[in-house]
């Protein structure tokens, strides 16, 4: 995701009426999505001479990179590894034309109030960015259209279908007083979001002719959609580096929103202050041409493990640079210290004697003597009883009462012992268990007045199973 | 063994995979910036990672029923398994993190973290099923695998914010381990279509979900149920010692015990042929007794 979070901003051109600034290279992106399956991180630089037209034809070798974790020095240049050219790639740009629809776009570029419909500011910037739509072609780029004022309205998302945008673009006509405030900062919010599902380079095309003027400000009323929220310019930057988006505004006439050159700068834009219909002509497809002209340069970082590294490049020569950085952060964290790494170390023998102490666990163990255990408990009570040489009575609970198991002439509970449905467990003369019981006794879910018990012998007492244990196998 | 005591086991090697899981990806991390790049550094820590929890949280199967050579069958096959899908859920779950910090404000970086522990959980607790080659067991293991990763990594990521990196990588690790092998137990345990529990013998009380199409009864210990103690005078024969006993089967809803030949298999006090078992079935196979208990 190109992340442009931290910027030099003295050495970026600012433009008035054009392309102003020195010969240099401006780094306008970083891409470090792929950078777990490739193992690279892909920058974008635009390299501008002294009249602030793109330097073409440079190669790989004629570019260096250096990053560091943020707030450390930056390390030893690095080599290029990928290289490539804006305009040499096939996946297109993709640009959201978003145009200021609010009350004062309604007058005239001068800023002069009724001016014929096709020479208001809204009607120019729509004749611009007609104009950049025909200019777009049969190429791959995509485009979209926004309009906003007090709320934000998407005319058409992103797509290479120009006869659409331009018939959406449609005729412009004046807000009602309602919706003729400037959510600004929102409506680059809305923008950016917009573009989240879009492959590739994209670019946020913003055209206004004033400032943040927020309806919930002013009014005192809910927003229709943002209720009681008042979008302030981090809202926007934040916004369009969660995206990766490049914002380029069009500030028109002398009433100028000041954060609008700060956030343009910080995600690797330009801020260009217009003030006729002559400056305008053909901005749109500069913008295009400057995108066009980035170079694309992957490099190989090193795994440091820091949550952000800053990453900057450099021209042979020493020219000028700007640092930005990207999320370069590991699943497990940050990187550990001799320290933690020693004292991980005892988590060793602590497994070991866990697997030491499971090994020696004996969940059950056999009966040394015969013995009667109750399989699935219901309620309290005896779970296993030795049985004696007399009978051992099983009194099966009823209603979800447990079955007590005990040796004739205690009480088996509730004077129950002597019905029919108690079973007796004796050993006969010849040394081998049986179950027996007036109503029949079920021994292996096979039902007979008597049973000889083998061991494992499951006995049904009402709700219960008992198991018969031989106590010598 | 009542099922909460069956889970001791897999609850205390998770816990002993993940402390060794965390001892292993803390050298690694330490020796970070010695790896050529990202990728090499992923696949380690995932393959570490993978191996050792995928080593250490098989043994509870052949722990629970004291069988040596179940435990070195379940470290070499949790060991590879683990390396692979480890190594593979790291991947991606870097891929992830790598697109999603790219798209969240850096205060929630630390939630991007998550898809990565549950990837990794998954990927872990599926290769416990890998090891049956039962896809029941995969998936059933996978799942229990994706809610311990999600316990475990969101732990992680909770206690990492509120104390320093390594207490919260350890605490974390050591809940993702256990989450993940105690989770994929249950959810093993969960599918299956019953249980056979048995009643005499050595392994006496220890419960054995049937939560694979095919089942293996036997002596020998690489079977799912491996029969010990004295046969008495019940039927041992060739078949019964050096082979499988008895197959229980998944067939279309039903659960079939099926003897082998030369094996004396009793269902309820009769000797058995292919037979589709019922609640409460009791079961005797080579001198062991069983009770079968349908899932309800």
């Amino acid at each position: 995701m190109k992340r442009l979070i931290s910027f030099i901003p003295v050495l970026f051109m600012l433009f008035t009426g054009g392309f102003l600034g020195a010969d240099d290279i401006a780094l306008s992106g970083v891409d470090s999505r792929l950078m777990a399956v490739t193992g690279t991180v892909n920058l974008y630089a635009v390299v501008t001479d002294s009249s602030g037209q793109p330097v073409k034809n440079l190669t790989a070798e004629d570019f260096m990179v250096r990053d560091a974790p943020m707030g450390e020095a930056l390390g030893d240049p690095q080599p290029v590894v990928n290289f490539s050219v804006a305009g040499e790639r096939r996946d297109g740009l993709v640009f959201m034309m978003l145009i200021d629809d609010s009350g004062s776009m309604y007058d005239g570029p001068d800023g002069r109030s009724s001016p014929s419909p096709d020479r208001t500011r809204a009607a120019l910037a729509r004749r611009e960015a007609r104009r950049f739509l025909d200019e777009l072609g049969t190429s791959m780029d995509r485009a979209g259209l926004a309009l906003f004022g007090t709320r934000y309205r998407i005319l058409a998302g992103p797509r290479t279908d120009r006869a659409t945008l331009i018939e959406r673009l449609g005729v412009s006509s004046p807000p009602e007083s309602e919706e003729a405030y400037t959510e600004l900062y929102a409506a680059i919010v809305e923008a950016a979001s917009s573009m989240s599902s879009q492959k590739g380079r994209r670019i946020v095309i913003l055209f206004s002719d004033g400032e943040n003027y927020p309806y919930t400000e002013h009014t005192g009323r809910s927003h229709p959609d943002y209720r009681e929220k008042n979008h302030i310019p981090d809202d926007a930057l934040k916004a369009l580096h969660e995206e990766g988006v490049t914002l380029y505004a069009v500030r028109f006439g002398s009433n100028r929103d000041d954060d609008l050159a700060r956030i343009a700068m910080s995600t690797g834009g330009v801020v260009f202050d217009v003030d006729g219909e002559e400056e305008l002509s053909g901005l749109y497809s500069s913008i295009r041409k400057r995108v066009l002209a980035e170079y694309r340069l992957g490099y190989r970082p090193g795994p440091t493990g820091a949550e952000e590294t800053s990453v900057m490049v450099e021209l042979k020569g020493g020219q000028s640079t700007i640092e930005l950085t990207y999320p370069s952060g590991f699943v497990f964290g940050l990187p550990s210290s001799r320290t933690q790494a020693l004292l991980s170390l005892l988590a060793i023998p602590f497994a070991l004697a866990l697997i030491f102490i499971l090994a020696r666990i004996r969940i059950a163990k056999s009966a040394d003597a015969p013995s009667l255990e109750r399989l699935r408990p219901v309620g309290g009570g005896q779970l296993t009883v030795v049985l004696e040489t007399g009978k051992t009575v099983i009194s099966p609970g009823v209603a979800g009462e447990p079955t007590l198991i005990s040796s004739e002439g205690k009480k088996a509970g509730d004077g129950k012992a002597g019905s029919s449905s108690t079973i007796v467990v004796e050993k006969g003369k010849d040394g081998r268990w049986r179950a027996s019981s007036g109503e029949g006794v079920v021994v292996n879910n096979r039902k007979s007045d008597a049973t000889v018990l083998e061991n494992g012998d499951v006995i049904r007492a009402g709700e219960e199973l008992i198991v018969f244990d031989d106590g010598e196998s | 063994m009542n099922e909460s005591r069956s889970s001791l086991y897999s609850l205390l090697t998770g816990l002993a995979g993940g402390a060794a899981a965390w001892a292993g990806i803390e050298i690694i991390l330490w020796q970070a910036p010695a790896f050529p790049d990202v990728r090499v550094l992923t696949l380690s820590l995932g393959a570490t990672a993978g191996l050792l929890l995928g080593a250490v949280a098989p043994m509870a199967e052949g722990l629970r029923q004291n069988q040596p050579r179940k435990i070195i069958s379940g470290i070499i096959v949790g060991s590879l398994t683990g390396v692979l899908f480890g190594a593979l859920g790291m991947a991606a779950g870097q891929l992830i993190l790598s697109l999603m910090a790219g798209t969240a404000a850096i205060s929630e970086a630390a939630f991007a973290r998550i898809p990565g522990w549950i990837i990794l959980g998954t990927a872990v607790g599926g290769a416990s099923g890998l090891r049956s080659r039962s896809l029941r067991r995969i998936v059933a293991g996978a799942t229990g695998g994706f809610i311990g990763g999600l316990i475990g990594g969101a732990a992680a990521e909770l206690l990492t914010g509120m104390t320093s990196g390594i207490y919260g990588r350890a605490s974390g690790m050591l809940l993702w381990g256990t989450a993940v092998a105690f989770l994929a137990d249950r959810m093993e345990s969960r599918r299956a279509r019953g249980r056979l529990t048995v009643l005499t013998g050595p392994l006496k009380g220890r419960s054995f979900p049937v939560n694979q199409k095919n089942f293996t009864i036997a002596r020998s210990g690489s079977a799912d149920l491996t029969l010990l103690g004295d046969p008495g005078a019940a039927a041992t024969t060739e078949a019964a010692a050096t082979g499988a006993a008895a197959q229980v089967h998944l067939k279309k809803g039903t659960v079939v015990l099926e003897p082998s030949e030369n094996v004396k298999v009793e269902i309820n006090g009769e000797k058995a042929e292919a037979t589709e078992l019922r609640y409460d079935d009791v079961i005797k196979v080579d001198g062991v007794t069983l009770i079968y208990e349908a899932k309800r």
